[in-house]
């Protein structure tokens, strides 16, 4: 019995862990958009779930897991490009209330259209490998664990990328101050423009790597937008490892607690963690400071 | 003499509203009965959108709560009407003031997300306690219209359309009341400039939760009236597609106005009905509907139409005046 309750709570850290990789993902690009755009995005779930369908779609005429992947990153931030272009740039610099609205509009249009191209039913998609690996008493699949190596690796590689390239440069300065950083002859509005589709991108590729765990619905964006601005909010505006660890943290809480009680009082669980840390460290735990 | 124009106002939309259901066919008049419900819902949350300029994304949980608080009322202690109403907004306003409470600590757009969570920690604990009805929530029995010495029946539409008419020009009033009050002129400082109406020596903090609370109170109304007409109440009068349309409504309409957001309301929910029985995804529409108007109304119907037929008007007068 004792046993039984280690190897379940094992199995569900484990399962914490790639959730909590998903949802830093989406959580990462909010919380980028947040903090250089001043864009409270709404629709970033659905970013993810038309990415979840854009790859099952792909998956389903090529075989091929990995480039369904890859035509899902494109095509979502293509979109990301485009709905910036027509619905954030011409509202810019009115009050956040305005692009909330506007993004929750889009929000119900994706839906909506969505379910119009491709029904009700949800989709599946195959795991791209079958192999399971031993894991103490019990078997993990493989896939999981290669989707918390891609996370980490997609982490390295925008870590990299803000510090290391001139692009990178752009963006952090534009995060600071958006003003100073025009006057310095940053393009201020590519760097919004690239923002947006990375972050598009980036939830695109966990909605496709998410979709042979679960299936492919269109609510799935909003069944992952709450805990994603939760982890937002915990981890701190614009901070990469914030995301990462508040992500992890609360999929944790939720994974974890559902060992014990109901998923669905686990969620109210996480829930109650962004209120607590709000409560005492209202800048989130790993803030970057943003000069207004 | 404002005043008395106001009173003609008045006067001739009751008038309207009351000869209405004469008029209209059953289903339109029940059709009105969800607009006058909802609309009320908007107006609560112009109280603290457009005249404190806090952004509540979270109005679902008092709409909804209000709901559950009635329902609950009829279903557990065979309340009556007057007793189910009571108990709805009771439990809306508990709810606003804890929240509001939270909204001391943190500002801006994080408390906009403390109101969508809450919310959201409300809708799942309502959909997952069987105490609560669960996924099926509730269907209870509408109790009769008690007034002491007649009762009528609310299974008959009409009275139902009288009841919530009754009830929404009340609110309406002393929505008007409150922010023409003192108070209310506090409010409407806060969201002009928050740093400054603390500066003059207000207590911003008491006065934000105060606007809260004080919507919450309107928003239990309209969620106990919705629950009463429809006779059940569901953990999706909690989902937070609600409050997303309340605050869509709210722009649409104008911000400010009190009456503004009941007309957004009105034509989103007149345009979602003649759409849906023309097209069967007719949301495609009207979520592209809510990105165009934001982006090109962004005062709202009100709003637009003062500034093109009024304030233009005064101000090319004024111009003019100087210019002489």
């Amino acid at each position: 019995m004792q046993e039984h309750l280690i190897q379940q709570i094992l199995m569900q850290a484990l399962n914490g862990l790639v959730w909590g990789m998903i949802i830093a993902l989406v959580a990462y690009g909010l919380s980028l958009i947040f903090g250089i755009m001043d864009v409270v995005n709404f629709a970033h779930g659905e970013f993810y779930m038309v990415g979840a369908y854009v790859g099952w779609f792909a998956i389903k005429y090529t075989h091929n897991f990995w480039l369904g992947l890859l035509v899902a990153l494109a095509f979502v931030a293509l979109a990301g490009i485009l709905v910036e272009a027509f619905t954030l740039r011409p509202i810019r610099g009115r009050d956040p209330l305005y692009t909330l609205m506007a993004m929750f509009g889009l929000s119900i249009f994706t839906q909506q259209l969505i379910l119009a191209i491709f029904g009700p039913l949800a989709k599946e998609v195959k795991e791209p490998l079958a192999t399971k690996i031993p894991f103490f008493a019990f078997e993990y699949p493989l896939y999981r664990l290669i989707v918390v190596g891609i996370a980490f690796a997609i982490f390295i590689f925008f870590w990299l990328f803000l510090q290391k390239t001139k692009y990178g440069v752009w963006v952090r300065a534009t995060m600071q101050d958006n003003v100073m950083a025009s006057a310095m002859g940053i393009p201020v509005k590519l760097v919004y423009t690239l923002t947006f589709a990375l972050g598009a991108g980036i939830a695109a590729t966990s909605g496709v790597l998410v979709a042979p765990i679960f299936s492919v619905y269109q609510t799935m964006g909003l069944s992952i937008i709450v805990s994603a601005f939760i982890v937002v909010v915990i981890g701190g505006l614009g901070s990469l490892q914030g995301s990462v660890v508040a992500a992890i943290l609360v999929a944790e809480l939720q994974t974890l607690s559902s060992v014990w009680i109901s998923p669905t009082y686990a969620k109210v669980f996480s829930f109650l963690a962004l209120i607590f840390v709000l409560l005492f460290r209202p800048q989130g735990l790993f803030s970057i400071s943003k000069r207004r | 003499m404002g005043n008395r124009r106001f009173y003609i106002q008045l006067v001739v939309i009751l008038g309207l509203f009351i000869v209405a259901p004469f008029v209209l066919t059953k289903y339109y008049r029940q059709f009105l009965t969800e607009i006058l419900i909802w609309g009320l819902l908007a107006m609560s949350l112009d109280l603290i959108l457009g005249y404190t300029g806090i952004v509540s994304f979270g109005h679902a949980a008092l709409f909804g709560l209000g709901a559950y608080g009635a329902a609950m009322a009829i279903v557990k202690m065979k309340a009556g009407l007057w007793l189910a109403i009571a108990c709805g907004m009771t439990t809306s306003v508990l709810f606003a003031i804890s929240v509001g409470f939270l909204s001391i600590y943190v500002r801006g757009v994080y408390f906009t997300i403390i109101t969508l969570v809450s919310a959201e920690i409300v809708h799942t604990i309502m959909l997952a306690t069987p105490f609560f009805g669960g996924e099926n929530g509730l269907n209870f029995q509408v109790p009769p219209i008690n007034l002491g010495f007649v009762t009528f029946s609310l299974l008959n539409p009409t009275n139902f359309y009288y009841l919530v008419l009754f009830f929404f020009i009340l609110s309406y009033l002393l929505c008007r009341r409150v922010t023409q009050s003192p108070v209310g002129k506090v409010f409407q400082a806060i969201k002009d400039n928050e740093e400054r109406a603390r500066a003059v020596g207000y207590d911003v903090r008491k006065y934000k939760i105060a606007a809260f609370v004080i919507s919450g109170l309107f928003s239990g109304l309209s969620g106990a009236l919705y629950t009463l007409l429809n006779r059940y109440a569901n953990p999706d009068f909690l989902s937070f597609i609600i409050s997303g349309e309340a605050v869509i409504w709210t722009l649409i309409g104008g911000m400010g106005t009190l009456y503004g957001p009941v007309l957004g309301t009105g034509i989103v929910m007149i345009i979602g009905d003649s759409l849906s029985s023309w097209i069967e995804n007719y949301l495609i529409i009207i979520g592209l509907m809510f990105i165009v108007s934001v982006i090109f109304l962004p005062k709202g119907i009100v709003g637009t139409i003062k500034d093109r037929f009024f304030l233009r008007g005064r101000l090319n007068k004024d111009w003019k005046d100087g210019a002489a």
